[in-house]
Formats: C-alpha cells, sequence, structure tokens
C-alpha cells in the first residue's frame, strides 16, 4: 500500500513538471497589455486604456516538432486577463510544437450543448441568458474617444448562427522556443482597434452583423511573433 | 484469483452505493401527444431532483434580496403566471418589459420566451435569477446562499448524490419541477377522449369548430401552439416597444412576430399577450375581429377576412376557450408550496 503512495507521488510530480503550456499573451501592436495603466495608440489616433479580456478557445490541434499530432475536439478554454486575474495558459499534452490551431470561440454545437460544467459554468458570467449562447469574447476599457459613459468601451462579442457566426478557425506556425514548458503566441488587439473608430462604436453587446465584423478584426490579431 | 474476484465485486458494489439511491419519476402524457422535445436523457427525472426544484421554485432564497421567488410569477393557481399586473414585477418594484409566460407542457417547448431566445429549458432559470428587474441576483450569489443551508445540502445530495450547490445541479432540479407541470385533464382533453361525463354545450362544440377552421394554423391541438412565430397586428407600444423574434435573429421579416402562446388554462392566464395588453379574453378576440389586424406569419399567412366573428361567434369561441383549464392541474398538491 505504501509503495503504491509513493509511486502515485512520484507519477503526480512527473507529471507537474512535464506540463507544457502555451501561453497566448494579449499586446498591443508590439506592447505588452498592461491593465488599467497604460494609455495605448492606434492607427485612427485614438488612445485608449483596458481593463479586461475575457475570451473562449476550443477544439485544439496540436503538432509538435516531431510532427506527432493530438486532437482535442470539444475541449474548452477560457482565457481571462485583466488587473485582478491573469490566466492565459493553456496546457497541451506534447513537448515543443511546431504548430497549433484551435477555434478562436465556441461553435454552435457547443453553444447549445446545455454542458454547464467546468470552463462553461454560466455562473462564469460568460452566458447570455436572454439569447442561449456565450460570449465568445468580451473585451472593455475606457478612452476619451469613447461616447460612453466615463469614456467607457465594451464588446461582448458573440453569435453563433449564420449569417452572424463570430467563431473562427486560426492556426499558428511556432517559431518562439518552449522555456521552462512554457511556449508564447500573441493576441494583437491593436489590430482591432486600426480598423474601429471609438467615436463611432464603442458599444457592441449583441449578436449581429458588427459583432462579426469586430469578431473578425480580433481574429486576425493571433501571431506567433511580435511585430 | 477467488480473493481478487471478489475484490472487485466489493469494489462494484462500492460504488453502486456510494451515491445516493433515487427513486426514477415517470413523466406521463396522453398516448395521443407527440413525444415530449425535452431530453430527458441530459437530465433523467427522479422524486429526489423533483422535490429540490420544487423547493427552489418557492423559495426566495434565489433572489438578490431573498424577497421573491419564481412563484411569485408563477402562481400556480393562475396556470404559472402572474395576474395581477401588465408585466412582471421583480424585486424593489421594478417593473420587467414583458408578461409572465404561463408554465405549461414545457416538454414540447421548442424555444422559450417571447422571442425565442432561450433553447433549452435547463438553462432558461439562468434569465429570472441573473436579470436584475426579475430576481436581482446572480448565479455565484445564488450558490453561495444554498451552500450555507443544511436543508439545502441535504436535498442537493439526495437529488445528485453532491452536497456541495453548482450551476448544472441547480437549474436540473428546477427543470425536473418546471418539466413536471404537464396540463392534460381539461374537460376539453376528456370531451376529445369520449369522456360521457364531460359534456360540451352546443356553444362550445360551435366554437371548437370555429377555432378549428380559424386558430388551429398556429395554435393547433392538443398543445394548442405550434411553437412558431407570428405577428397577430398588435399597434406598437411606443412607452414599451419590444420588437420580439427580431431581437434574436435581427432578421427583418422577425420584426414584431412572437411566439405563439400555448392556449391550455387561458381562461386562468389573463393579462394576455407578450405586453399583457389586454386583461380580458374578450379582448383578444376582439382585437383578431378587428378589420385592419394584420396577421402575419411567414409560414401560414392567415385571411383576414375570415376572422371577422359576429358576436354569437366569439361567444361561442369564448366558451370553448374555457374548456381548457385543467383544474386538476392548477390544484394538483405536488405542484404546490412543499410544506416544510
Ligand atoms: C419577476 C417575475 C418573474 C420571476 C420571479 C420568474 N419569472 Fe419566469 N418568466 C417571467 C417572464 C416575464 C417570462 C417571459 C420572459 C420573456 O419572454 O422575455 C418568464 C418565462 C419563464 C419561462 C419560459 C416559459 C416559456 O414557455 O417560454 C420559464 C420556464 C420560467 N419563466 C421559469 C421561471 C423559474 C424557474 C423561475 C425562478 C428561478 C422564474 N421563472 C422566475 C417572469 C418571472
Ligand atoms: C398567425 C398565427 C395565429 C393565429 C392564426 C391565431 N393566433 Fe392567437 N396568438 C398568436 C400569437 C403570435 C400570439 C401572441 C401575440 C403577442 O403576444 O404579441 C397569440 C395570442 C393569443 C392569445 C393570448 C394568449 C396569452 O396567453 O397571452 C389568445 C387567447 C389567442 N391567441 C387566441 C387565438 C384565437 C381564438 C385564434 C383564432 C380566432 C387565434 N388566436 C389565431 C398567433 C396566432
Amino acid at each position: 500500500m505504501r509503495f503504491f503512495n509513493i509511486l502515485i507521488f512520484l507519477l503526480g510530480i512527473a507529471r507537474i513538471s512535464l506540463a507544457q503550456e502555451l501561453r497566448i499573451r494579449p499586446v498591443f501592436g508590439p506592447d505588452t497589455l498592461d491593465w488599467g495603466k497604460d494609455k495605448y495608440t492606434s492607427a485612427k489616433a485614438e488612445t485608449m486604456s483596458f481593463s479586461s479580456l475575457e475570451l473562449y478557445l476550443s477544439d485544439f490541434t496540436w503538432t509538435d516538432s516531431s510532427g506527432k499530432e493530438v486532437k482535442e475536439p470539444g475541449r474548452v478554454e477560457l482565457l481571462e486577463a485583466g488587473s485582478e486575474k491573469q490566466n492565459l495558459s493553456i496546457a497541451h499534452p506534447l513537448g515543443s510544437l511546431k504548430r497549433v490551431c484551435f477555434r478562436f470561440g465556441l461553435d454552435s454545437a457547443t453553444q447549445v450543448s446545455g454542458r454547464m460544467d467546468g470552463d462553461l459554468d454560466p455562473a462564469l458570467g460568460m452566458y447570455w441568458a436572454w439569447n442561449t449562447g456565450y460570449i465568445q469574447c468580451r473585451l472593455e476599457g475606457n478612452s476619451v474617444s469613447s461616447k460612453g459613459k466615463k469614456g467607457k468601451f465594451e464588446f461582448h462579442l458573440g453569435g453563433y448562427s449564420s449569417p452572424w457566426a463570430t467563431d473562427q478557425k486560426v492556426c499558428l506556425d511556432l517559431t518562439n522556443p518552449s522555456i521552462n514548458g512554457k511556449q508564447d503566441v500573441f493576441f494583437d488587439i491593436k489590430a482591432m482597434f486600426d480598423q474601429v473608430s471609438l467615436k463611432k462604436t464603442h458599444s457592441v453587446l449583441i449578436p449581429g452583423e458588427q459583432a462579426r465584423q469586430l469578431s473578425h478584426f480580433l481574429g486576425s490579431g493571433f501571431k506567433s511573433q511580435l511585430q | 484469483m477467488v480473493s481478487i474476484l471478489l475484490g472487485l465485486m466489493l469494489i462494484l458494489l462500492g460504488f453502486r452505493f456510494s451515491g445516493p439511491r433515487t427513486i426514477p419519476r415517470q413523466f406521463f402524457y396522453p398516448k395521443s401527444w407527440p413525444k415530449p422535445v425535452y431530453d430527458f436523457k441530459k437530465n433523467p427525472l427522479n422524486e429526489e431532483g423533483f422535490e429540490l426544484g420544487r423547493s427552489l421554485f418557492y423559495d426566495p432564497i434565489l433572489s438578490g434580496d431573498s424577497s421573491i421567488s419564481c412563484a411569485s410569477c408563477h402562481l400556480s393557481f393562475t396556470g404559472f403566471t402572474h395576474v395581477d399586473h401588465a408585466v412582471s414585477h421583480g424585486i424593489e418594484g421594478r417593473i420587467g418589459r414583458r408578461n409572465t409566460l404561463a408554465l405549461v407542457n414545457l416538454a414540447w417547448n421548442t424555444s422559450f420566451h417571447w422571442d425565442g431566445g432561450v433553447l433549452n429549458l435547463d438553462q432558461q432559470a439562468i434569465n429570472p435569477i441573473s436579470h436584475p428587474d426579475e430576481m436581482g441576483s446572480n448565479l455565484n450569489a445564488s450558490l453561495k446562499k444554498l451552500s450555507k443551508s443544511a436543508r439545502y445540502r441535504n436535498l442537493f445530495f439526495k437529488a445528485f448524490g453532491d452536497s456541495v450547490p453548482n450551476t448544472t445541479n441547480l437549474l436540473k432540479g428546477l427543470a425536473q419541477f418546471t418539466v413536471s407541470l404537464v396540463a392534460s385533464n381539461s374537460r376539453y382533453d376528456l370531451f376529445m377522449a369520449g369522456d360521457t361525463a364531460a359534456h360540451f354545450t352546443d356553444q362550445e362544440k360551435n366554437g371548437l369548430s370555429i377555432f378549428r377552421k380559424n386558430c388551429t394554423s398556429c395554435h393547433p391541438e392538443p398543445l394548442f401552439t405550434n411553437y412558431s412565430f407570428a405577428n397577430t397586428g398588435l399597434n406598437l407600444d411606443s412607452l414599451n416597444p419590444d420588437s420580439g423574434r427580431f431581437e434574436i435573429t435581427r432578421k427583418p421579416e422577425d420584426i414584431f412576430k412572437f411566439r405563439v402562446p400555448s392556449l391550455r388554462n387561458v381562461a386562468v392566464t389573463f393579462p394576455y399577450m407578450h405586453d399583457g395588453r389586454f386583461r380580458k379574453l374578450r379582448e383578444v378576440i376582439n382585437h383578431y375581429a378587428t378589420k385592419n389586424c394584420q396577421i402575419t406569419n411567414s409560414k401560414d399567412p392567415v385571411q383576414q377576412d375570415e376572422l371577422i366573428f359576429d358576436d354569437h361567434q366569439k361567444k361561442d369561441i369564448l366558451a370553448f376557450l374555457h374548456t381548457l383549464t385543467d383544474t386538476k392541474f392548477i390544484r394538483e398538491n405536488k405542484f404546490q408550496h412543499p410544506i416544510k
């Protein structure tokens, strides 16, 4: 019995030290995002600061440098960043990655599956109660350009039925090495603010053409290298 | 070898008895009805889950200031709806936007709410709990309050084998109760089943035939709704504008369409329509019978002139609609406040 306990304990340690993670680092152009503090300037010459970001990634396919591929369809990860929380790492089953593919958001089957466990728990605040489904990506902050209350802007982007589906397939060829089991990719939200003027749009809270368009601007912000 | 087998059996038995033993609950409905849409495999009914849901339904613990329960708006005696105000009232007297829907035969719903925005009964209850105009709480706050109650920890354990309330089990418990609200014993049902005690007067029979001619394209028997969306030509209320189905689909053809409500128990579920603008059933029938009422439904356009009824016909329809009240359902002990 004793022996088994020790064995399980050792296996546990081995698992922890072997855990490999992909880190999604939110950036604004070349700059790391500093929540609630720094001011960033978009190509539209609007300055802004950010308070929080939440996004769903799902349906992962991992490929390591030897070409080995592991698929995790149906896997759902809610990533969160802000001044109070930082949860941007995704554990994966391979060593050093060469390529990763995932869905930015959740597909319609997951949206309506009725699963309410883990990262899909509606208590996490990403569930749109009045309109069955989850917000795919939520980004909030402030800007003097925004006409919202006290310069607030809020983008709760979601919707999964055509023609306004917001989920997108993203594939990245990784170029950063794995350091201590961690490998970085970047999520550049400037991609959206270069296209959208906060003067004109400071709040999108429902599915529709705007949500679809903004989601696609954001989706183009995933990249494996900082600019 | 034998000891290994014995050990394995013991382990298996251990697993079997480690969870709670629940008493399965039968879901009854008339043989002639269509199959329910609700997926009972995802939430198998048992007596313990039903009792948990019933307890939650009647308990103000779910609301932010512990002042109102589901039953505050969904009263059993009025067919599980709210009758004294046009639009529902929530905590701190805030006025909601829409008329409370009667809870009936929810296992057949293909969508929920007047705009069909909610697709699954299990998730519907997130709305009242987290809507500031309704119960003014949020799931986390409600779960926290429940986990502090020894009675609820016990009820959750008995139903789901986990004494810590979580979102899934809270919502499944509520759904076990609400999905059980089946009304199928009105005088109309008995009459249709050939029960000699369920006599229909000539007026009621005439009402039924007018109804079958004019209303069943949207309110078909036996559920008295086809769960589609239609515009019955109500004037827009400028103080409370509501574009209905359009808010969900954003399709121009869906502006001002609302889900066709079931007409079961309709005599007791006043006021009527999505904004509760009509207090009397008579007013609804008058609305259908006005010349300028444009009924539009992309699938089933209705000929307006067919709906021009004379006073006798109106009375006949009214008499027929009264036969849809299921008093057994309304008084059913099992659906009332559990006696603590
Ligand atoms: C303040 C009043 C109020 C309270 C409290 C309330 N509801 Fe409701 N309920 C409504 C209204 C209003 C609607 C219609 C909403 C809409 O169409 O937008 C509704 C709709 C529903 C529906 C959908 C019915 C259908 O046919 O689509 C269900 C199910 C339901 N409520 C269950 C509950 C449960 C369970 C609770 C307690 C957790 C609850 N309600 C608490 C007012 C209330
Ligand atoms: C084209 C589809 C359609 C037809 C035909 C139709 N209805 Fe309706 N009915 C609806 C819709 C949709 C509503 C809800 C409208 C709203 O709230 O804006 C409704 C609401 C009602 C209500 C109010 C129920 C409640 O709980 O609020 C009654 C009563 C009713 N109809 C009776 C009838 C009768 C009687 C007829 C035939 C004379 C009829 N309907 C024909 C679609 C239809």
